[in-house]
């Protein structure tokens, strides 16, 4: 069975079989606990009382804390590349989505369930069976540019179609459109994701900073922007085409 | 412009997956690294390079001598355009299944080129950058104004 909710801003899918209804309301629920917390676009998230100083960060719950330590760490290993520290302000949207879907999943998962699927804006967590993925074309909304099977696993994909490419790099003063599109595919979502949106960002200089940042287990699939699929060799055993 | 980067870009793809090779070869008996996947050696000709450029090399196609691993074959064809590197084409791949955890480590950063064939297939669900939060978006462009890639 096929739930859906509007969530975070985005459509959130979860598959699963009828008898974990409770455990489906249960994730939705705690999506939006994550939304409340998390959301800077919500005048009362903790987040966003944390930008405009009405929380202290030392009076901001542990969850918080975890969640920056946690994009501290990330933005260390991906040298800058990933970070919350924008010139609008503090705003961790960019891991707390992963983060998300992960705690979701873990909800289903504790209930019992083995056979699901978590999806939130494009993200998703794949458990239980050969689950069959596209990858988006980004030049085509209903088109796919690959076709996968995927079981136990995750995958992400960052790009800048949806909203045109309006992304420059201050180094160069050029838009940043080296990929349309980046999927990471591997083990655990929270790691596809912010490597999809740190690799995305890396664009021209993916080659000499991946080696450091994409650990072993994880696949990467770009969409150029002339519709070139560029792709690690592991990637291939995703394929369903 | 935007070719020279990509160029470039692949470029160093290439010279980092033939460093992998050689690494692999090397630690093959000797005779299997006659014939590395290196015709596309930087030639001593080479001009001052460019910053973004890694060297210079004569146009064609050049198809690397099969390895024969222990776990596998592995071969590269590279298309070299302009003195830059075009693509690199993995003719062939070890067994997936192989447990040279060394190879991977090479191997899984390095990217593949090849056209896309656009398909409308029926999935269980698609994964794009649909809808992302307007965070998103920020998060980048404040990632780049810090980001120093070097």
């Amino acid at each position: 069975m096929r739930y859906t909710q509007q969530i975070m801003g985005m459509p959130v899918h979860i598959e699963v079989d009828e008898q974990y209804k409770t455990a489906v309301e249960a994730a939705f629920a705690e999506l939006r606990r994550i939304d409340e917390m998390c959301s800077p676009y919500k005048p009362d998230s903790q987040v966003s009382r944390m930008r405009s100083g009405q929380l202290k960060p030392a009076d901001a719950p542990k969850e918080l804390h975890d969640i920056i330590a946690a994009i501290e760490a990330w933005n260390k290993k991906t040298k800058g590349y990933f970070t919350a520290h924008l010139e609008k302000g503090f705003d961790p949207s960019g891991y707390v989505k992963g983060w998300a879907i992960q705690r979701a999943a873990d909800i289903l998962g504790k209930a019992g369930a083995s056979v699901y699927l978590v999806s939130a804006g494009g993200d998703m967590v794949l458990q239980g069976k050969p689950w069959s993925v596209g990858i988006r074309l980004p030049q085509q909304a209903d088109k796919l540019a690959a076709k996968l099977s995927i079981q136990n696993g995750a995958i992400a994909t960052s790009g800048n179609y949806e909203r045109g490419s309006h992304i420059t790099d201050p180094h160069t003063g050029q838009s940043v459109d080296y990929f349309a599109s980046v999927s990471v595919i591997g083990p655990e979502i929270i790691t596809c994701d912010v490597l999809a949106t740190t690799l995305f960002a890396m664009g021209e200089t993916y080659q000499q900073q991946a080696d450091s940042v994409v650990p072993t287990g994880y696949e990467v699939y770009c969409i150029t922007p002339d519709q070139q699929a560029l792709y690690t060799p592991g990637f291939k055993k995703y394929r369903a085409d | 412009m935007k070719q020279v980067i990509k160029k470039a870009f692949i470029a160093v793809a290439v010279v980092a997956g033939i460093a992998g090779l050689i690494f692999v070869v090397n630690y093959k008996p000797p005779e299997v690294a006659e014939t590395p996947a290196t015709s596309s050696t930087p030639t001593e000709m080479a001009p001052p390079a460019p910053a973004k450029t890694i060297g210079r090399y004569r146009d064609g196609t050049y198809t690397g001598s099969e390895l024969d691993l222990h776990y596998g074959s592995i071969q590269v064809s590279v298309v070299i355009t302009d003195g830059n590197i075009a693509s690199i084409t993995m003719l062939k791949l070890p067994n997936e299944h192989s447990n040279s955890r060394r190879l991977a480590a090479y191997a899984t950063p390095i990217l593949i080129k090849e056209a896309i064939a656009a398909q409308s297939a029926e999935v269980d669900i698609v994964s794009g950058a649909t809808e992302t939060s307007n965070g998103f978006i920020d998060t980048l462009q404040s990632a780049l104004s810090q980001a120093n890639p070097g």
